[in-house]
């Protein structure tokens, strides 16, 4: 019986999640470094990204052990830890975005408030129709709180595929225009990442949606579920080298030079 | 930023200009902008200390080349010294460019109404590529100087 209600969250779905919050706190940690080094603005403002982007997937694996751990106690229909931190990561990942956005416009667009705005007020938006569920929560804790927000989170997945498809756009452009090799790669790897990332919110949307259609995903954890976060990994990595490009690495391209 | 570009004759008479703001376009500021520069030029090239190819105002840096026929100058609102020489690279494809098409650009008279259009074309492509590489470069620049 214990097993079977553990079995409601997959030990590898957490082991996945908690994989992806080790690489976001190292490249944070490298980011946070590079930028008391050098006091950069586009640093600080990726700083600022990775750090909600961090704080976002932590919170989400804290309702995950929690419920990991209390649901043998509990029934998960009751109290849904997850559904809770989901949210809070959605809001964390809204406040994440509006820094990529001053990001992208400090580095490649240079349009001020004129880009940054419209984008921060969609974001805002998403955290503004998500703070009442969460607020509901305390008093009807329920499953399915998280299933009732799918409008605002489609909303949500759209404004950050956007969002990161402007990145990964801007990059690659500037990687295939440049003649000079580091560029060219770093531009390349950041322009990956942000492909990465894109791919990652629509794994998260088909996993929303299969789950609604599939009665053997019901419970959520569908294959798209590992797949989004195979993707971040993949992209965490890549974004490590082409936003920190450590001196090994930089080493390896100037000797196939 | 690419404010405007001129077309002088060596005698220093306007042939076309091309720019951001209408005043660029105004005959009298055409005509002021090219006999300054002529004659910067000529005083220079009297005293015999060279003719300029650069004037540095505390507005403006002005690119000069110089053909047989006809003077290029760029004005340019921007203080990046690094990008000067890129600068200098733009106003001298102007320079080969209008060259390569136009046996004579020594006389606006001469030059009929489609060929001051076409001038006009080739010179506001010209500030187009140099504008989108500029900022290419920026990109680069403030990449290069945050993490690499």
């Amino acid at each position: 019986m214990v097993e079977a209600w553990q079995n409601k969250i997959p030990l590898s779905a957490i082991i996945f999640e908690s994989v992806c919050v080790i690489c976001l706190i190292i490249i944070t940690f490298f980011l946070w470094k590079k930028y008391l080094e050098r006091q950069k603005r586009p640093v600080l403002f990726l700083g600022l990204n990775f750090s909600f982007f961090t704080m976002a997937v932590f919170v989400d694996i804290i309702g995950r052990w929690i419920g990991y751990f209390s649901y043998p106690n509990i029934s998960y229909l009751d109290v849904s830890y997850t559904d809770l931190t989901t949210l809070l990561n959605y809001i964390l990942l809204a406040i994440a975005n509006c820094f990529v956005i001053i990001f992208i416009d400090e580095v490649f667009l240079h349009k001020g408030t004129k880009f940054v705005l419209p984008f921060g007020v969609l974001n805002g938006l998403v955290i503004g129709l998500i703070i009442p569920p969460v607020i509901g929560w305390f008093s009807d804790s329920e499953f399915g709180l998280l299933r009732e927000q799918i409008g605002v989170i489609i909303v949500f997945a759209v404004i950050s595929v956007v969002t990161y498809g402007i990145l990964a756009f801007f990059a690659i452009k500037e990687g295939v225009l440049n003649t000079e090799r580091l560029p060219k790669i770093g531009f390349h790897l950041i322009g990956t990442f942000g492909v990465c990332l894109v791919l990652l919110f629509l794994s998260f949307a088909g996993d929303t949606f299969i789950i609604q259609i599939i009665a053997r995903y019901d419970q959520g954890y569908s294959p798209f579920f590992y797949l989004g976060f195979a993707l971040s990994i993949l992209g965490i990595v890549l974004g490590f080298l082409g936003y920190i490009m450590p001196s090994w690495f930089k080493n390896i391209f100037s000797k196939t030079q | 930023m690419i404010q405007s570009v001129y077309i002088i004759s060596r005698s220093g008479l306007p042939i076309v200009a091309v720019g951001k703001d209408e005043k660029t376009q105004e005959f009298t500021e055409i005509a002021l902008f090219s006999g300054i520069v002529s004659a910067i030029q000529t005083a220079m090239q009297e005293i015999d200390v060279g003719v300029p190819k650069f004037v540095d105002t505390k507005k403006f840096e002005i690119y000069i080349e110089i053909e047989e026929e006809f003077a290029v100058a760029l004005v340019r609102e921007s203080k990046e010294v690094e990008d000067r020489d890129f600068m200098h690279e733009i106003t001298a494809e102007i320079l080969n460019k209008l060259d390569e098409k136009y046996d004579d650009l020594s006389d606006y008279n001469m030059l009929s109404e489609s060929q001051i259009n076409d001038i006009r074309a080739i010179i506001s492509r010209l500030i187009q590529k140099g504008e989108k590489e500029l900022s290419k470069r920026k990109a680069t620049k403030i990449a290069s100087n945050s993490f690499w």
